[in-house]
């Protein structure tokens, strides 16, 4: 089922499209059928924009014909969105009930950025509703499902962005980071995910869930690709005040295979408890690889990272709650037809179109701001994540990058109820801290489990530290084949 | 009977008169056509996102500084959160924690005493949309054209006591916004709001009773008559035994009465918190003494100097200076034609009379103190008559004309030529000679008749002193 | 107890959302173990430490004082019926 088309690299496509070899439109089409063919499979895509795939494809052939997009060493691949991302007259749901038929008059400024880089948007895929979860199952659409085995979780809440780049539906995607929503799902998926230093990448048009932590990034099948795609949508926004301006953005100069002498650090307590069996032992060989690459590695303690999941949870659950307010069934999205006053139509509406686990985080959001508990929650929170700020730029201060396992396990099953609390809070551990910090990060595979589900490993970098965790990883990625799910061999 | 004192302090909202809205570049312009001016920032679509206005900061500071703060140095934005349907993101970004300005005064003069008011703190937030209610068909609609434009709160210490100091302290601070120049300050129309709290205690005592909120107070007169049924109500209240409830009640100026409308609402109520989406601010020394330096000079310091250099009285004074407008009139036409009791007598005689006579606010006034100059100097040359030089005032005053031009073009230049001005009144004299033997039998009034008939000859054009010498040696 | 049935009614109203009986009660302990689990937030000290909530040190963004015109194109319902604003 390999598809010679599909399965390429996006960079290698997109310069034989240059070179002629492909036209624009062939791709496309390749592609179509073969997300077609596998959307049964997976439910990766929320809405497929097949006609104006079409439009932007003939318009990009046309501007490589005539000599444009020469500087785009992305034109005319196709790009997957991820649904809370406003594209122009294309709806944009959430996966939410809440803006099922919600069409935005606005391209976020990434989608800008995409089409002036002759880069083709071919669909509008799966999340966790809002953004709020790690296993996509809350989508409203239904769950999407892991392409390395079906009956698995592809993660959360990009989940719809890294399925569909594994399993071939897209060449690359865009997901966003809150606590985890790129990294986590791309290690369960197999493939390369990167979450950018806050204020790289514009906010406008990314619907938020928390506008302290959120960012958008990119989710491909090779870091190459993903640094591609990164230079294209980074950049100074002013519609964005949190947008920051850098000199510079040629992230690709740091794709070098080379990282001899860099400073590896591992938190210890990663490798504390509840660390499946294979995951460490793959880990324990990441190691051994990065030493044997001649970086110097240590590990080391950086015990107040234990309690970001909480400050996590309690600045999400609060940034949401307000976030979410705009949703009142009064302006756009779902709202009942009949109802007596203002009240009614506010709170039939919003309890009729969010899901369990929005009006869960919704209602703790709200509680930690109530009278008499915003210092010892929202407050408190907000202390922990200043202490989790100066921890790393303390680490950084010896290392030039962090590594960690990206999850402590591989995907759980659909159905899988986390019991443990503990367990749950190790994936936040693993990646919050991150978004707590603004850092950048990158994911990217380093082989399976004994049931064949992806693991993955986390580099972290300080901030604007991109190019580090490039160089690491690129340099790791070239000692391992690219794996596919094997449903697709 | 136990004596009540009221204590008064004032939330006063003032829409800031910046081109655009305070977080995103939408006009501020009124507009009859709801809707017509907003984007999806202002309307709170989802993914859209708040860029702070310069100006709107730059006035904010301004009035701080006018109003005796102290500025604070890192300032941010809070996100109040509550529903009501004018408000599109459910919340309203304004400042809590760290508002712009702090501990300030303001003096106001009642009944000759002068008096501080204090000014507990002012900050920058944004306007929420309007409701219009059609009750015919019984449907409210949202016009968003509101939604986003900046305002300037400003919250006074409970240190007013009665009706007249609240007004006294009102006009005092309509008069610095306006100076400034940041906000047009007019009530009808919405762009100065002002909330009452008030509470009453027995005469003598230290504590504060409990205050009440009032809201929907539209003009000055309204203001009085609140305060007026307020504190009676709540006096009534405790005399009775009972206690004030802490409250938020609204203003029925048609039946000159308030009714609850809510139980007052605690502030941890609204959840505020730092807004993510705006990085704090840091005003630094340099930009609060650039924005110093460009402090207009205001009324107070104005009616003093006027006073000292133009020798003219207070009276005078503080009507030359009832707006910034007239004041700078005043000033630079006195400069440039150097007589400024003529120039002051123009502006306070005929120039009060034009306002009133229309009906127009001081502030609206606008024309080129050189016109005013020009006819000053027209008149002392003897170019034209007193009579003619009102004329042209009044067009002056409302049209901004160039008076050589209009004199010019309506030839309305004084007639001085001896022959012209003898055989207009010998024309006079030989039509009315009922008037002519009056004269001669010692009425004094036919006299002023025969000028009259005589200056309407000549279309007024000319002088009245010369007319009457040349009537009375044709009438020998 | 952190949430009990008063503040869970004062909360849910604050935010707009209703819940059926058996949900508010579910609801009611799913949040009190995550409470729970927050709270161990009390063992880090955090005397003499500011609250951070943005993470670049970047200040004072702004626009020029510029009027741009954008299109309204209708995408609003702003028509409420019988709206009794007046009341709680």
């Amino acid at each position: 089922m390999i598809n010679d088309i599909t399965s390429m690299e996006a960079l290698r496509l997109a310069r034989k499209i240059k070179d002629k070899e492909l036209s624009v439109i062939e791709v496309l089409r390749t592609q179509l059928n073969a997300v077609y063919e596998r959307e049964p499979l997976y439910n990766s895509y929320i809405t497929i924009m097949e006609d104006e795939a079409y439009r932007q494809a003939k318009f990009v052939q046309q501007r490589i014909d005539t000599g444009g997009l020469a500087d785009s060493p992305l034109a005319g691949v196709l790009v997957a969105i991820k649904d809370n991302i406003c594209t122009k007259s294309v709806r944009t749901t959430c996966a939410s009930k809440m803006l099922e038929e919600f069409i935005p008059s606005y391209d976020a400024t990434v989608i800008e950025r995409l089409k002036e880089a002759g880069v083709i948007l071919i669909g509008k895929v799966n999340l966790d509703e809002f953004a709020m979860g790690g296993t996509t199952t809350s989508s409203y659409f239904g769950a999407t499902k892991n392409p390395w085995n079906v009956k698995h979780v592809p993660g959360g809440s990009s989940g719809g962005s890294a399925s569909v780049v594994a399993a071939e539906e897209a060449y690359i995607s865009l997901g966003s980071d809150t606590g985890g929503s790129i990294r986590q799902p791309a290690s369960f998926c197999g493939v390369v995910g990167i979450k950018p230093t806050y204020g790289t990448v514009s906010r406008y048009g990314l619907i938020p869930f928390a506008p302290s932590l959120d960012q958008i990034g990119p989710i491909g099948r090779c870091v190459s690709d993903c640094v591609a795609m990164l230079e294209v949508i980074s950049g100074h926004d002013p519609k964005d005040s949190t947008s920051i301006r850098k000199k510079n953005y040629s992230y690709r100069e740091a794709l070098v295979d080379d990282i001899k002498g860099m400073r590896i650090g591992i938190p210890k307590l990663y490798l504390d408890e509840g660390l499946d069996d294979d995951v460490h032992k793959k880990f324990t060989e990441v190691v051994k690889t990065y030493k044997g690459l001649g970086a110097d590695v240590e590990f080391f303690d950086m015990n107040v990272l234990r309690y970001s999941p909480q400050a996590y949870f309690v600045i999400s659950c609060a940034e949401a709650t307000s976030s979410l307010s705009r949703f009142d069934g009064l302006k756009y999205g779902y709202g009942i037809e009949e109802y007596e006053g203002i009240q009614e139509l506010y709170i039939k509406s919003r309890s009729e179109a969010f899901g369990d686990e929005v009006k869960r985080r919704i209602m703790l959001g709200a509680f930690t701001q109530s009278p008499g508990k915003y210092e010892d929650y929202y407050n408190k929170a907000r202390k922990i994540r200043r202490l989790i700020y100066q921890a790393y730029e303390e680490a950084f201060e010896k290392y030039d990058v962090l590594l960690s396992p990206e999850q402590i396990k591989t995907a759980p099953p659909l159905n899988y109820k986390v019991n443990d609390p503990k367990e749950k809070h190790q994936s936040e551990m693993l990646n919050a801290s991150v978004n707590l910090a603004g850092l950048p990060a990158v994911c990217l595979p380093c082989g399976q489990d004994r049931n064949g589900l992806p693991i993955g490993i986390q580099l972290i970098a300080k901030q604007f530290g991109e190019k580090n965790i490039i160089r690491a990883a690129y340099a790791f990625e070239q000692t391992r084949p690219y794996e596919r799910p094997s449903i697709l061999t | 009977m136990k004596e009540y004192e009221l204590d008064i302090g004032l939330e006063v909202h003032v829409e800031l008169s910046t081109a655009s809205k305070i977080f995103c570049a939408c006009s501020t312009k009124f507009s009859l056509e709801a809707n017509s001016s907003c984007c999806p920032v202002c309307t709170g679509m989802p993914g859209t996102l708040p860029v702070l206005n310069k100006k709107a900061v730059e006035y904010g500071v301004a009035v701080g500084l006018a109003l005796n703060c102290t500025i604070t140095r890192d300032t941010m934005f809070d996100r109040k959160n509550y529903y009501y349907p004018d408000l599109p993101k459910a919340y309203q970004i304004s400042q809590l924690y760290y508002p712009l300005a702090q501990k300030g005064k303001v003096i106001i003069n009642e009944s000759g005493q002068e008096k501080i008011i204090r000014i507990h703190e002012l900050h920058l937030e944004e306007d929420a949309g309007r409701l219009l209610h059609d009750w015919e068909k019984d449907k409210t609609y949202i016009d968003y054209n509101r939604a986003g434009i900046p305002l300037i709160e400003i919250v006074t210490e409970a240190d007013m006591h009665s009706a007249d100091e609240v007004l006294a302290f009102l006009d005092k601070l309509k008069s610095i916004l306006q100076y400034l120049g940041v906000s047009d300050c007019k009530m009808e129309e919405g762009s100065i709001r002002v909330d009452l709290n008030l509470s009453v205690r027995e005469a003598g005592a230290i504590t504060l009773g409990t205050r009440t909120e009032m809201k929907n107070i539209n003009s000055f007169k309204a203001i009085a008559r609140a305060i007026e049924s307020e504190s009676a109500r709540q006096i009534e209240i405790l005399r009775n035994g009972g206690q004030v409830a802490l409250e938020t009640r609204r203003w029925d100026d048609v039946s000159n009465e308030s009714i609850r409308m809510r139980a007052k609402e605690n502030i941890e109520d609204y959840r505020y918190f730092p807004d993510p989406d705006i990085p704090p601010l840091i005003i630094s020394s340099d930009w609060i003494d650039e924005i110093k330096a460009r402090l207009p000079e205001f009324r107070d310091e104005k009616i003093f100097r006027f006073q000292r250099d133009y020798d003219i009285s207070l009276y005078d004074a503080e009507v030359l200076t009832s707006s910034k407008k007239i004041a700078d009139i005043f000033e630079e036409t006195a400069k440039l034609c150097h007589m400024p009791k003529e120039v002051s007598n123009w502006l306070m005689v005929e120039g009060m009379r034009i306002i009133r006579a229309n009906e127009m606010d001081v502030w609206d006034i606008d024309f080129n103190p050189d016109n005013l100059a020009k006819l000053i100097l027209m008149v002392d040359k003897g170019q034209i008559n007193r009579t003619i030089a009102k004329e042209v005032f009044e067009e002056i005053f409302l049209k901004n004309i160039d008076p050589e031009v209009y004199v010019n073009k309506h030839g309305l230049g004084i007639i001085s030529d001896d022959k012209i001005l003898g055989s207009a009144a010998l024309r006079v004299i030989n039509n009315n000679p009922k008037s002519v033997s009056d004269y001669k039998q010692g009425k004094a009034k036919a006299l002023g008749y025969l000028m009259g008939q005589t200056m309407k000859e000549l279309n007024g054009r000319a002088d009245p002193s010369l007319v009457r010498k040349i009537l009375l040696e044709l009438l020998q | 107890m952190h949430i009990n049935k008063d503040n869970f009614t004062y909360i849910a109203n604050a935010v707009k959302l209703s819940f059926t009986d058996k949900d508010e009660k579910q609801i009611t302990k799913e949040l009190n173990k995550m409470l729970e689990y927050i709270d161990t937030m009390k063992e880090l000290d955090t005397s003499n430490v500011k609250p951070l909530t943005h993470v670049l040190p970047q200040t004072n963004v702004f626009r020029e004082d510029e009027v741009i015109c954008y299109d309204t194109s209708g995408q609003l319902n702003s028509e409420i019926d019988k709206i009794k604003v007046l009341r709680d």
